[in-house]
């Protein structure tokens, strides 16, 4: 809505102006066309003053005896023509005044007394008949002139019109004369020359219309400066509202005592409560502004933490958008990928990362785990995938990709992805282990299923043969049963559930008794035993049973693998705050390149793989767990068919105490 | 006319087994059904014996010292008479892969030790062998 922008004040005055104008003009124009008329009416009513006065003071008495010519030489006419004189005298401007009288004969009038003196208008040194004054006795037509001589003798009077005659042009005005009886027997008649009539008449109109000029212009600027104070008012509010809307503090100042008093009140009542409420809003929107911006603090800390989160977890992170394009990675992403961050994002994980399967072959699209997930919306999981790192390694990942969903529609995918080289080897190596544990279960089990089969054939067995095959048979179910045992020890050691519990034991004693124990063995293989107890220790705190397992894998090792005629030597010492175990013997010794291999499970040696069958490649690995356990050390010097020495040493102290649910059988 | 008896000549078996027991099973077994049995204990001592002795089938274990049974068999195969003869696996391994490689090499049966009984081996040997 466009708004003529002329003020209020500035339409009032041109209004009120163009009024005034508009009145002064008509005004003038009025006036203006009176003018002549009330100017004439003016030096009409000077001469009839002037006629009435001469009229009221003239002698009559004498005025009557002058009757005809001749009587100018009369005292009576020297009078009354000086009185008539005097009278022109006195009123400057006046040519001429004089009188005359009716005669019986009808508009015949005479002139009596003329108070003009004989002028010499034209100066050629004669006096013509019109510079001759008036006569007694001249006739004189009164139709000849302007009608209102007519009433001269009624009232007095003057001529409207200017009227010339053989002396000039007059304006004339009478005044009847009167006798004592009342009756008017003469006329007075006053002339003042046209000239002088118009010469005044003009001095009176310019003198009229200078006033009439002046007020012209001076009223509207008179006009124009009152209105100008009474509208104030309006510029004062219109100032005070901008001002106002900068400053919610400011007020309208005006007292003209009328309405525009009662509207800048009433809005200075309203500005005040405006004020006050824009205070409070003011003090609100603080309040929760510092609110909001606290909260925005916190989310921004939040931010910051879950980034540094997801920047520091040990997982690959990868999220892609419905597209399929990376919208963010981790660190980890970024490193297993093999890629810089600014490289991947927004690039299509289809093309920035390549699965490959075990073989190294790309995987195909659909069997693409991210891919899945952003077609079915479900989970997708894969252990079965590689990837290749920045140095072009392969390793195996294991990755989760779950659904971002907004609205029941999947809007995004997220990728977890770690590496799980060790898992994987882990899992071979339980495999293996398995393969190897069942393998050498299976083996003595064939061993028993077919001797077992031979002798229920019953076909011409000696006795001898069937004694061998019970004999082997017997042995493959011990060989099984020590393998379950030492299966199930290891597993215990593997769940660190086994006890260790202390009480002083002697070490000798053990050693002899676990020699008892082999003399069958020792006496069949043909091995000489030297014994040599430095110190007999009778109170090394151990736990009997786990020491006893120790030293009699050790002796029987040692005994197995001697061939006949060798020599296993024990001894028992103190090496400083040592207590050591010692069992060489003579035996075929184990190879440089398998020596790193001794206590790794199911781990037995090739070179005696051939010679010894029973052999369970776990008795060290048990062996060294207990001694690890336990706070002792072992160790072993060897040499390709030279022989074996171990150690097994442990503090003074004795064996570290271990709680458990179980202990080795 | 001079009828000729058919001679049977015992048929030669090489059994290349580590597990001394199990090697002896097998071997009394098949001497008792009149064949003729050579014994190796490992891979290596496997490979020279059935080159020399060229015997008319092989019982094969895989797991050896030494050498174990996929590389003898490689190698077996590489000769000109290894190409063809006959090779029955007997093992206790269910490793399907280790399996899988020996049978790409070329055998003619692969047998799992504990679930077969000797008379069953023996009769799948004659089977191939042609015969009875």
């Amino acid at each position: 809505m466009k708004v003529r922008r002329i003020s209020f004040k500035t339409k009032t005055i041109i209004a009120l102006e163009i009024l005034v104008i508009a009145v002064n003009v008509w005004l003038s124009f009025f006036v203006w066309s009176q003018l002549d008329q009330k100017v004439r009416e003016i030096t009409r009513e000077k001469l009839v003053a002037i006629a009435r006065t001469t009229a009221q003071f003239i002698d009559i008495e004498r005025h009557e005896k002058i009757r005809e010519e001749g009587d100018e030489e009369s005292k009576n006419y020297e009078k009354v023509h000086e009185f008539l004189k005097k009278m022109i005298k006195a009123n400057p401007g006046v040519d001429d005044i004089y009188t005359f009288r009716k005669t019986d004969r009808e508009n015949v009038w005479v002139y009596v007394v003329g108070g003009m003196e004989e002028i010499d208008k034209n100066n050629d040194g004669v006096i013509e008949e019109d510079e001759e004054p008036v006569g007694i006795g001249e006739e004189v037509n009164p139709l000849q002139y302007p009608p209102q001589i007519l009433e001269s003798f009624d009232r007095p009077i003057a001529e409207k019109e200017i009227n010339c005659d053989k002396w000039g042009c007059w304006l004339s005005g009478y005044a009847p004369i009167y006798d004592s009886g009342g009756k008017a027997v003469a006329a007075a008649g006053v002339d003042i020359s046209a000239q002088d009539i118009l010469a005044f008449e003009k001095k009176a109109k310019r003198a009229i219309l200078t006033a009439l000029v002046a007020l012209i212009t001076l009223l509207p600027l008179v006009l124009f400066f009152i209105l100008r104070l009474l509208v104030r008012p309006v510029s004062i509010i219109v100032s005070g509202l901008e001002k106002f809307s900068q400053n919610l503090g400011s007020r309208i100042n005006v007292r003209s005592g009328d309405e525009f008093e009662l509207i800048a009140g009433t809005f200075n009542k309203m500005a005040g409560e405006l004020q006050g409420l824009y205070q409070g809003l003011e003090e609100k929107v603080k309040e929760k502004t510092k609110q909001l911006a606290g909260r925005v603090r916190e989310i921004e800390q939040k931010n910051a933490e879950d980034q540094a989160l997801l920047a520091s977890i040990g997982e690959g992170m990868i999220a892609v958008d419905w597209n399929g394009r990376i919208v963010i990675t981790n660190n980890q992403g970024e490193f297993m990928l093999g890629q810089k961050k600014e490289k991947i994002i927004g690039k299509e994980f289809l093309e920035a990362i390549i699965f490959e399967d075990e073989k190294g072959n790309e995987i195909p699209e659909p069997k693409n785990p991210i891919k899945q997930t952003l077609t079915t919306g479900k989970k997708a999981t894969s252990s079965s995938l590689y990837l290749s790192d920045t140095n072009g390694l392969r390793f195996p990942v294991n990755i989760t990709v779950a659904p971002v969903a907004l609205d029941e529609k999947t809007i995004g995918a997220i990728a977890v992805f770690r590496d799980i080289t060790r898992e994987k080897e882990v899992d071979r190596a339980k495999s293996e282990f398995v393969s190897l544990a069942s393998h050498q279960l299976l083996t003595p089990m064939s061993s028993i299923k077919w001797y077992t089969e031979m002798l229920l054939e019953g076909k011409k067995l000696s006795k001898k043969q069937k004694e061998k095959y019970l004999g082997k048979i017997n042995n493959a179910n011990q060989r099984m049963v020590e393998l379950v045992n030492s299966l199930l020890n290891v597993s215990r050691i593997e769940m660190g559930t086994f006890s260790i519990s202390v009480k002083p034991v002697n070490i000798k004693e053990i050693i002899e008794s676990l020699l008892d124990e082999l003399q069958p063995k020792i006496i069949e293989n043909g091995i000489k035993i030297e014994k040599k107890y430095e110190a007999p220790i009778s109170d090394f705190k151990a736990d009997a049973k786990l020491l006893r397992m120790i030293i009699q894998n050790l002796l029987s090792n040692a005994v197995k693998y001697t061939p006949a005629g060798g020599t296993v030597k024990i001894a028992l010492r103190k090496e400083k705050n040592l207590i050591v175990i010692e069992v060489a013997d003579t035996g075929c010794g184990i190879p440089r390149s398998e020596q790193g291999r001794m206590f790794t499970k199911l781990f037995r040696a090739d070179n005696i793989k051939e010679k010894v069958i029973e052999g369970t490649g776990l008795g060290l690995y048990i062996v060294k767990s207990i001694v690890d356990h336990s706070g002792g050390t072992i160790g072993f010097s060897s040499e390709g068919n030279k022989g074996t020495t171990f150690a097994v040493k442990f503090p003074v102290e004795g064996m570290k105490e271990k709680k458990g649910t179980r202990s080795l059988s | 006319m001079k009828i000729m008896k058919e001679v049977k000549s015992n048929k030669k078996i090489l059994v290349v087994e580590d597990d001394i027991d199990l090697c002896e099973a097998i071997a009394e077994k098949f001497k008792s059904e009149n064949f003729e049995v050579f014994e190796a204990s490992d891979g290596e001592d496997g490979l020279e014996k059935a080159l020399k002795i060229r015997p008319d089938l092989i019982l094969l274990d895989l797991i050896m010292p030494k050498m174990d049974g996929t590389t003898m068999l490689r190698k077996l195969r590489e000769d000109e008479w290894g190409r063809l003869v006959p090779v029955i696996v007997l093992t206790n391994i269910s490793d399907a892969e280790k399996l899988a490689e020996a049978l790409e090499i070329g055998v003619d049966e692969y047998l799992l030790k504990a679930e077969w009984k000797l008379q069953d081996i023996v009769d799948k040997v004659k089977k191939i062998l042609g015969i009875l």
